[in-house]
């Protein structure tokens, strides 16, 4: 299991589009994937999930991914955290 | 596009489904109870967020569940709601989610996709409201709510503009509505160029609204009832009572002239809710209107037939049959159309003498010769845009073949022409019920062929006729 701190660096944080993407991203991956955010928990592949916890723009989540391809699964979702969803 | 990649999303979503799933096998519910109580949980929870964007998600995340919670207890039309006049802005719309728009709600239409020739597009044309079709991914800039200019005559949709725009696109269409009105104060008069050649210009219509825009507009009869546009939102085969009554209401409005009631054309893009019909590769030449008709008899066509026969003890009636290939195609409705006729006979209703019966000159084989046809058949209806797509073998419902469909124009007037020659000399009477009936640059070969009518949309009767009446 890895698991990184890192916070939404685009201007709206998990909403609709955001979360969209995070979700198809992560549902590339066989691992299992969550999103942590101040006391909540998500499933990182739910598009729903993701938007209900409330990520504002600026603000930290946690990346926590287990499962046979977790380092690829991280650095994918990393990448699209960076370049702030510009796909 | 991103929007609908969001709905999709959501509609994907591996958590709403397992969640639901959930609730359906432990807590026993429904799958819509189920799915309306994930859904709902769901929007609490982004309610509680409070943020005016996700709240926006929210009606998404509704919309999304309302449809298929609709689907699964069978109600579902995908209806669209307006509560205030607005233009609708649309990849693509079905003629069904048209229906159940209240008309006077739609200011205008845009569509990313769609052909001239779509039977939405004949509709909204028929009501007068204008229509970009084939718009192209420019409908992905326009949110709801935004601020529209639609400009049908320049092909053009302004997004957000300026108020002084707003202001001068003001006047511009009040010009247009004056010079509307100013025509339709003269479409009573007949249609009569200079020199003094007349053609009776009647209507196209399916629906109420549109025989009543008929009238106003000055429609000399009813040169086209396309009847399936009258159930295309039953959710039962109408029954013989229904179709007399919704025919009746019809005929009502211009009860003085003639109808021309076309037999039922379902099929292709008028698909029906209470007939599921195999998908079909190529529908448009496939089992429709009367190849359709005849194969569910007793549930389409007999009470149809029935019905019309019916109304013609009272009204000016005439049968248009759609989609005949061959004689025996026309050999065929005819006996059935007689043998109701002497049915109805012996159960004592009181009939005139058998209505004329006529068919569509739709199928290339018919318009290249006329000869199989003209001994038996009453009178003849070009329905040049199913002609058209038959002869470019360009489907008129797929928006990249479009540009073959005007190409068509020429071979049309040519068939018209030689079809009109020898049904003249058998005294067979020729209409033209498509397109090219409104077509400006077609009007006036059409007139010195000999044709007894040109049947076109409400909405372009008199427009029509001052064309006609400023020809030589």
């Amino acid at each position: 299991m890895i698991e990184k701190i890192i916070a939404l660096q685009d201007q709206v944080g998990f909403h609709a589009r955001t979360a969209a993407l995070f979700a198809k991203r992560a549902a590339q991956f066989k691992a299992e994937i969550q999103v942590g955010f101040k006391e909540k928990k998500a499933n990182g592949k739910s598009t729903l999930a993701l938007m209900t916890l409330g990520v504002k723009s600026m603000e930290e989540i946690k990346i926590i991914i287990q499962g046979p391809d977790e380092q690829a699964a991280m650095e994918a979702l990393t990448i699209l955290i960076e370049s702030q969803f510009k796909v | 596009m991103e929007i609908y990649e969001a709905h999709i999303e959501i509609l994907n979503d591996p958590e709403l489904i397992s969640k639901t799933i959930q609730s359906i096998e432990e807590e026993g519910w429904s799958a819509h109870t189920a799915l309306h109580k994930v859904a709902t949980e769901y929007c609490e929870v982004l309610k509680s967020l409070e943020d005016s964007y996700l709240m926006g998600r929210i009606e998404d995340i509704q919309m999304l569940s309302q449809m298929i919670i609709g689907y699964l207890v069978g109600s579902e039309k995908n209806e669209i709601k307006l509560n205030k006049p607005s233009i609708l802005v649309a990849e693509k719309l079905t003629t069904n989610q048209f229906a159940a728009i209240k008309s006077e709600f739609i200011l205008g239409i845009i569509m990313a996709k769609g052909g001239t020739t779509d039977h939405l597009m004949i509709l909204a044309k028929a009501l007068g409201i204008p229509s970009l079709i084939n718009a192209g991914p420019v409908i992905e800039k326009i949110e709801t709510g935004d601020k529209l200019v639609l400009d049908t005559l320049q092909s053009t949709v302004y997004i957000e503009p300026s108020p002084a725009f707003i202001e001068t696109s003001k006047k511009s269409k009040e010009n247009l509505e004056q010079k509307q009105r100013e025509q339709i104060a003269s479409s009573h008069e007949p249609a009569m160029t200079k020199s003094g050649v007349k053609v009776a210009i009647h209507a196209n219509i399916g629906s109420v609204l549109e025989a009543q825009a008929a009238k106003t507009n000055g429609a000399e009869g009813i040169g086209l009832l396309r009847s399936e546009l009258c159930f295309i939102d039953c959710t039962h085969f109408p029954s013989e009572n229904k179709q007399y009554e919704t025919y009746k209401e019809l005929l009502d409005i211009l009860p003085k002239s003639l109808h021309t009631i076309r037999l039922l054309d379902f099929g292709t893009d008028k698909p029906l809710e209470f007939l599921s019909l195999d998908q079909e590769e190529n529908p448009a030449m496939g089992l429709r209107a009367l190849r359709l008709g005849i194969t569910y008899y007793n549930q389409l066509l007999k009470p149809q037939i029935r019905a019309i026969l019916r109304l013609s003890k009272e009204y000016a009636i005439r049968i248009l049959c759609p989609m005949i290939a061959t004689p025996a195609d026309f050999n065929q409705i005819y006996q059935l159309i007689y043998s109701e006729y002497t049915q109805l006979k012996k159960e004592g209703v009181q009939l005139n003498k058998l209505v004329p019966i006529g068919i569509m000159v739709e199928i290339p084989n018919v318009a290249i010769h006329p000869e199989l046809f003209l001994d038996k058949v009453d009178f003849f209806s070009f329905g040049t845009n199913d002609l058209s797509q038959f002869l470019m073998a360009a489907d008129r419902t797929n928006e990249k073949v479009a540009n073959y469909l005007i190409e068509a124009n020429e071979s049309l007037l040519m068939l018209i022409n030689e079809f009109t020659k020898k049904a003249y000399k058998k005294n067979k009477p020729v209409s033209i019920c498509g397109e090219l009936a409104s077509d400006t640059s077609s009007i006036n070969k059409l007139l010195q062929m000999n044709i007894d009518a040109l049947s076109i949309a409400p909405a372009l009767i008199p427009e029509t006729k001052e064309f006609i009446r400023s020809l030589e």
